[in-house]
């Protein structure tokens, strides 16, 4: 009775470790989340569990949960994309003088979605065909975009008050302001969660999805087996300055206002929550559900602590500690760190 | 005059799920150098680790000069003077070879490094291996050959007397073997004790006395080699009788399939012309870096030639990317698996569908269960041991993954299959049933390229061998009547020395 009972406790273990590690991961950072969510529950439940809060945590993680989707591309396939956040900045600049020039709200969202695409590309041309490292070029083009975006306004924002039709302006704020039924849950979480699902179905289960897996995981191979490696990495740039677009306009709308010095350092929390939820930062591993469970984590955490009067520089801090816990830990289910620790103190083992 | 230097004894060690190693016994003598073979997975490496120690027994004693040893850590290892040379060199490819020799414990002045001594030290330890390098040089400038001998000379630098090598000459071309054996002999007239764990016989015949065979983690036993014959060693290795190491085959080769004219790329892909026939294996024989793999990775549109033209089926092709060689049924199965042969973190299915996503997708999307079905059938056909389909690839041995590689290709149709040294760092069981396999396409009319440094593997599976010199062809000859030497005298170019034409089957139009 015993022994099988042990049989199958270590089968369970077994298969769990079968699992690929990115999924191993996901397993262990949703049960982080659930703990968290129980822990901020159990200390101030009538605050953290009341719907119009749980409202507002789902809409403070849409820009770093759709940049982070976006980003997911480029690391799974073994880049990285710095310039995010600034290309955001461009894409709500780009909205709102636009619509100042009176066009449609649906034309100015395709161009504006173009431009996001566009941004991509040209950090694709860098690194794809000129071959700087993906670090490095996107590094340079985060002071492109972020420049472009001031010298078009000159540094100051643009508001939405000044579009011509107030019809426009209103249509407009309802995409990243508005709820449903008024008080509801915000629109922008609606279209977050189809932007995410449909990134996961593209990265999951299309032929593009399966190629840039291969190509983070091993290039050569990728190559040598009939892969154009430099379409598929380009499409991952492509993907993420589209969700920089998307949350560009998203929180344009929602601010009534473009700052050109919106989204600043947004890639690094969209990086950290990819983290957080089990992507590898060398590549080749890892979904869109990984990211969104680092994006709600982040969320919680920050709501949480929020909530019980934190402090929000000790709220940064928290959060760094928090991120190196994780994926300290997430190295130690491997087995790896207790090893390095006795190592580096110089402690014999008897 | 022999006398013990160390000695393993009922060594076990499991991991989750297996039992690695089961009672390894295993013992070495002053200035002797012992044979460890065993098929791959059989726990050679494991042993390894455990005398290095990388990991930890969980049964079983060590003694050093009959001193019983605890080895808890690497460090421990060099304490007690016991160095391995792993089969993938771990070297700094950025410094000098005196600076990685010295690496970690530098001579020093004060507080910084002297730079003047550590030099002297190391050309002191080359030249006492008789090594001829420039302690000065960068490492990553340095041969894996040379990068090999720096590593050894690390290791003798720390004092070892026990040094372990893995599968060194893998990688190496026959002068550079001779070398090494060289300094083998000098450290064994030192008086160190060395474990050889190499695949090719032939070796262990040149330089050792005694090997000890271990099998599925089993000890199996350990024998002169004077007093075995080699049918015998296969015989405990595999545990089964192999009838022949090359499976004997007959072959109906048919029309020409591929052909190549003027193929030229820089200064090391000079070739006029080669052709290959329906259900053929063409052997490509030549040293290592003489541009064989260059030649074919120019035909499979992996580089881009100066000048190329094709021919498939009689008809002109154009080859300037991989994926147009795919379209006109050429696979390459690379040299190096772990390099650019596998994304070793994806899992077998992946693998097996990586050059074949366009046929399992419908509009863009990817059919999964048809990948499933299409991979479970090539490990059913490639008898690929693995758990299952969902196993990574880095967690399967070299045998098995070799097989994944082959099941890329064969799972698209190939006219004409490139290998390039099939059969490296596998084992002997591996290997047999990977010449089966070869035999079985040659059977569905596949014609196979077979680019390989192992002259016996040459020899027993191809029709014809292409000898390659200096990026050119110096010679085709029947494979059937041809011998080492003759593979060796054209590979080496001995024939233009003596100004003698190189010899030819086909007729060039």
């Amino acid at each position: 009775m015993a022994t099988t009972q042990l049989e199958s406790t270590a089968k369970k273990a077994n298969s769990f470790n079968k699992l690929n590690a990115a999924t191993r991961r996901a397993i262990y950072s949703m049960g982080i989340l659930i703990a968290l969510f129980v822990l901020f529950s159990a200390i101030s439940a009538d605050k953290f569990l009341a719907a119009a809060n749980l409202q507002n945590l789902l809409q403070q993680i849409v820009t770093y949960t759709i940049i982070g989707c976006g980003l997911t591309f480029c690391l799974v396939c073994g880049g990285n994309d710095l310039s995010a956040g600034a290309s955001m900045a461009l894409s709500g600049i780009i909205m709102v003088s636009l619509l100042m020039k009176g066009l449609p709200l649906w034309v100015c969202v395709i161009l504006c979605l173009c431009m996001g695409i566009l941004t991509g590309i040209m950090n694709g041309f860098f690194i794809e065909i000129l071959g700087v490292v993906p670090f490095v070029a996107t590094l340079a083009t985060q002071w492109v975009y972020r420049g472009m975006a001031n010298v078009l306004v000159n540094g100051a924002p643009l508001y939405t008050t000044n579009i011509p039709s107030e019809e426009v302006q209103a249509q407009f704020y309802i995409l990243g302001g508005g709820r449903i039924g008024g008080s509801g849950l915000p629109y922008s979480v609606i279209i977050t969660a189809v932007y995410a699902i449909f990134l996961g179905i593209v990265l999951a289960k299309t032929r593009t999805g399966r190629q840039i897996y291969a190509c983070g995981s091993n290039l050569e191979a990728a190559k040598l087996s009939g892969i154009n490696a430099v379409r598929t990495r380009m499409f991952a740039y492509c993907v993420s300055g589209l969700s920089a677009a998307i949350c560009g306009i998203l929180v344009a709308s929602r601010l009534s206002s473009a700052q050109p010095t919106a989204g600043n350092g947004y890639e690094m929390e969209a990086i950290a929550a990819s983290v957080l939820g089990g992507i590898s930062i060398l590549g080749g591993e890892g979904t869109i559900l990984n990211t969104v469970i680092g994006a709600l984590m982040m969320g919680v955490i920050r709501n949480g602590l929020n909530l019980n009067g934190v402090n929000s520089f000790w709220q940064q801090v928290i959060v760094g500690l928090i991120l190196l816990i994780a994926v300290a830990s997430q190295t130690a289910s491997k087995g790896g760190n207790l090893d390095s620790i006795t190592r580096f103190l110089g402690i014999k083992k008897k | 005059m022999s006398e013990e230097l160390f000695r393993m004894e009922g060594i076990s060690k499991s991991f989750p799920g297996v039992k690695a190693l089961d009672k390894v016994n295993l013992m070495v003598n002053k200035g002797e150098v012992l044979g460890l073979v065993g098929e791959n997975g059989a726990g050679k490496s494991t042993l390894m680790k455990i005398l290095s120690g990388v990991y930890r027994a969980d049964e079983g004693e060590i003694f050093i000069e009959g001193q019983k040893v605890e080895i808890d850590s690497v460090a421990k290892a060099h304490e007690l003077g016991i160095s391995i040379i792993m089969q993938e060199l771990n070297m700094c490819g950025h410094l000098s070879v005196a600076d990685n020799i010295f690496i970690g414990r530098a001579p020093k002045k004060g507080l910084f490094i002297d730079g003047k001594k550590m030099h002297e030290e190391a050309q002191k330890v080359l030249k006492d291996l008789g090594i001829q390098l420039s302690t000065y040089t960068q490492v990553s400038d340095l041969s894996v050959a040379q990068q090999q001998m720096v590593e050894i000379a690390k290791a003798i630098s720390f004092n070892s007397r026990i040094l372990v090598l893995d599968e060194p000459t893998a990688t190496l071309t026959e002068r550079e073997i001779d070398q090494l054996f060289e300094i083998i002999q000098r450290l064994k007239d030192k008086g160190v004790g060395m474990v050889y764990i190499s695949h090719r016989m032939a070796e262990l015949n040149l330089i050792c006395e005694r090997v000890t065979v271990i099998r599925d983690g089993q000890y199996i036993g350990t024998r002169n080699l004077s007093e075995i014959t080699m049918d015998e060693l296969v015989n405990m290795i595999v545990g089964r009788s192999l009838e022949d190491k090359y499976p004997k085959h007959k072959r109906t080769i048919g029309e020409v399939v591929l052909e190549g004219r003027n193929i030229h790329r820089g200064s090391k892909v000079n070739f006029d012309y080669f052709n290959v026939r329906k259900g053929e294996i063409l052997g490509i024989s030549g040293l290592v870096g003489a541009g064989r793999t260059e030649l074919m990775r120019c035909v499979f549109g992996a580089d881009r030639p100066d000048s190329m033209e094709l021919t498939m089926e009689g008809k002109p092709i154009k080859v300037n990317s991989v994926i147009q060689a795919i379209s006109h049924g050429i696979g390459y199965a690379t040299e190096d698996r772990k390099r650019d042969g596998l994304a070793l973190g994806l899992d077998i299915k992946y693998n097996t569908n990586m050059a074949h996503l366009q046929q399992l997708s419908h509009f863009g999307f990817i059919d999964d269960n048809a990948g499933a079905e299409n991979a479970q059938k090539y490990v059913d056909l490639l008898r690929t041991k693995t758990p299952s389909i969902h196993q990574l690839c880095g967690n399967l041995s070299g045998g098995n993954q070799q097989k994944v590689v082959l099941a890329k290709w064969l799972c698209n149709d190939v006219k004409v299959l490139i290998v390039d040294e099939p059969t490296r760092g596998i084992d002997v069981g591996a290997k047999y049933e990977v010449y089966e396999l070869f035999n079985k396409l040659s059977d569905q009319g596949v014609a196979i390229i077979m680019i390989s440094s192992e002259l016996p593997e040459i020899l027993g599976m191809s029709d014809r061998i292409l000898v390659v010199n200096q990026g050119e062809f110096n010679g085709e000859l029947d494979a059937k009547t041809a011998t080492q030497e003759q593979i060796l005298y054209l590979a080496a170019g001995y024939n233009k020395l003596e100004g003698k034409p190189a010899p030819s089957l086909t007729v060039t139009a």
